[in-house]
């Protein structure tokens, strides 16, 4: 591991320029949906407050999620590099995946005394590249894709289509995750679980009026269909 | 009152306003993003002088291209009718757009009147506020991981980090539910307008893995698109009822 020691602390300095960047991006979207707030009153205070409490709450579940394969990462390409990659779009499993074809392209295995510092450069270059295209794509569509939308909202007579497209593209994405993620039988037991969670703190919100217990709605939800899912998957096993 | 300024209507605003700030931001950390990936291997290569050939390099490139172009090109696109513009920009920087990004969204604009609206600025304010929140508090938690690491996972018995695999089935309940919901808290009547989108998209992917495998990156595009496409024979049969109704 003479390589990934060696290099770490350079790579924590550029992860740490490059997770600036992801900072900035969401304080300046922040700044400018606060700005129009204030223009136009949409929300107030105490909504803000449940919005900013929701977003909070809701990643917890996903991001413990990542911690395993995070720390496998850790154990092969150091702690810096890792910081980088998974702060910065990487999904943590798609980023073990690039380090090891990067690896595996040059025939290194890692841990091995062969994953020279070499090696440990060529590997975070290979995840580096692996997301880069996305900085370049991203901006071209959604420039397009906004544009597009104006000219089609244009004809005032009619309704839009957008809400049709916006409905179709959601379910569409949807339907096409759960042909992966619920083809194991114990995952609709997960499924099932949170979707009842769900519906109960849905219709309890509707009838009560109390706010607060939606932006805690994805974290128990999740707490709940985990649980239960974990249970039954040891007492059949 | 300002002028005719506040005379526009939401959707103007929206369109002649919002949206170009929307890009400002994107762009702009987009391309300062880019720089940053490229930095390290420029640094370590030719300025502290590491040696990597070329030809290893373009290996990797060709390698991970060959099975990434269609994520590159295809998932903006699908994420964008969903997340919009800034939505879109804080899920291919910050990441982990389905994991965190889109129930997140989801559940902050399923409470507004015009949370179908994606025209309407108030709908992705509400998105971002809450998208804001779920970064700073990701890099959180990632900072606090990677710093303790191996520590933490010594302490968590196996069977707590087996649940974690449960996270995504749990999330896609939550999406369907959230985005199925009217703002009263019904649920089954939008979710029977939904249903025809959710098959179509689960059959696409379905078609992608078992009958045209050599489309298989570009499967989560093929899905959405034939959604849009099935959303368009209905909306063309609503408008003609709409029209045989004057």
């Amino acid at each position: 591991m003479g390589a990934v020691r060696n290099l770490n602390g350079e790579m924590w300095m550029f992860a740490s320029l490059l997770i600036i960047v992801v900072v900035l991006q969401a304080v300046w979207f922040l700044r400018l949906a606060l700005k129009y707030n204030k223009k136009y009153n949409y929300f107030s205070k105490e909504d803000v407050g449940h919005l900013l409490k929701l977003g909070a709450t809701s990643v917890i579940g996903p991001a413990f999620s990542v911690v395993v394969v995070a720390i496998s990462l850790i154990a092969l390409v150091g702690s810096g590099l890792t910081f980088m990659r998974v702060g910065v779009i990487g999904a943590a499993s798609y980023e073990m995946m690039i380090a090891t074809i990067a690896s595996e392209t040059i025939g290194v295995q890692f841990g091995t005394p062969e994953f020279t510092e070499s090696v440990l450069v060529l590997c975070g270059f290979g995840m580096a590249f692996a997301s880069i295209p996305y900085f370049i794509s991203t901006p071209i569509e959604l420039v397009l894709f906004d544009k597009a939308s104006r000219q089609v909202g244009k004809d005032k007579n009619k309704p839009s289509f957008m809400p049709y497209l916006g409905n179709a593209a959601m379910m569409g994405l949807m339907g096409s995750f759960a042909l992966s993620y619920l083809s194991k039988p114990i995952n609709w037991v997960a499924f099932i679980t949170a979707g009842a969670v769900v519906i109960g703190i849905v219709k309890y919100t509707a009838k009560s009026g109390k706010k607060g217990l939606m932006d805690w709605c994805i974290t128990i939800a999740m707490l709940c269909g985990m649980a239960v899912a974990q249970v039954v998957s040891m007492m059949m096993a | 009152m300002e002028n005719n300024k506040n005379n526009l209507t939401p959707h103007e605003e929206f369109h002649q306003n919002f949206v170009p700030e929307v890009h400002k931001i994107g762009i702009t950390t987009m391309v300062l993003a880019l720089i940053l990936s490229v930095l390290p291997t420029v640094y370590f290569v030719f300025i502290k002088g590491i040696e990597v050939p070329l030809s290893a390099f373009l290996a990797v490139v060709a390698a991970i291209a060959s099975f990434a172009i269609g994520m590159w090109l295809s998932e903006p696109a699908a994420f964008w009718p969903v997340l919009g513009s800034a939505g879109t920009y804080f899920a291919f920087l910050a990441g982990n757009a389905s994991s965190m990004r889109l129930p997140v969204a989801l559940t902050a604009r399923s409470s507004l009147d015009e949370s179908n609206d994606m025209e309407h600025p108030k709908v992705h304010i509400a998105m971002i506020i809450a998208l804001f929140a779920s970064v700073v508090v990701n890099l959180a938690i990632l900072l606090t991981i990677v710093l303790i690491g191996d520590g933490l996972i010594a302490i968590l018995p196996d069977s707590v980090l087996a649940a974690f695999g449960f996270v995504m089935p749990c999330l896609l309940a939550n999406n369907i539910i959230m985005r199925s919901k009217d703002k009263d808290g019904h649920i089954v009547p939008g979710f029977i307008k939904l249903l025809p989108y959710l098959i179509s998209g689960l059959a696409a992917q379905w078609l992608v893995k078992n009958v045209f495998t050599s489309l298989s990156s570009y499967g989560t595009l093929i899905a959405v698109v034939l959604s849009i496409a099935v959303a368009y024979v209905i909306y063309q049969q609503d408008l003609a009822k709409q029209q045989a109704g004057k």
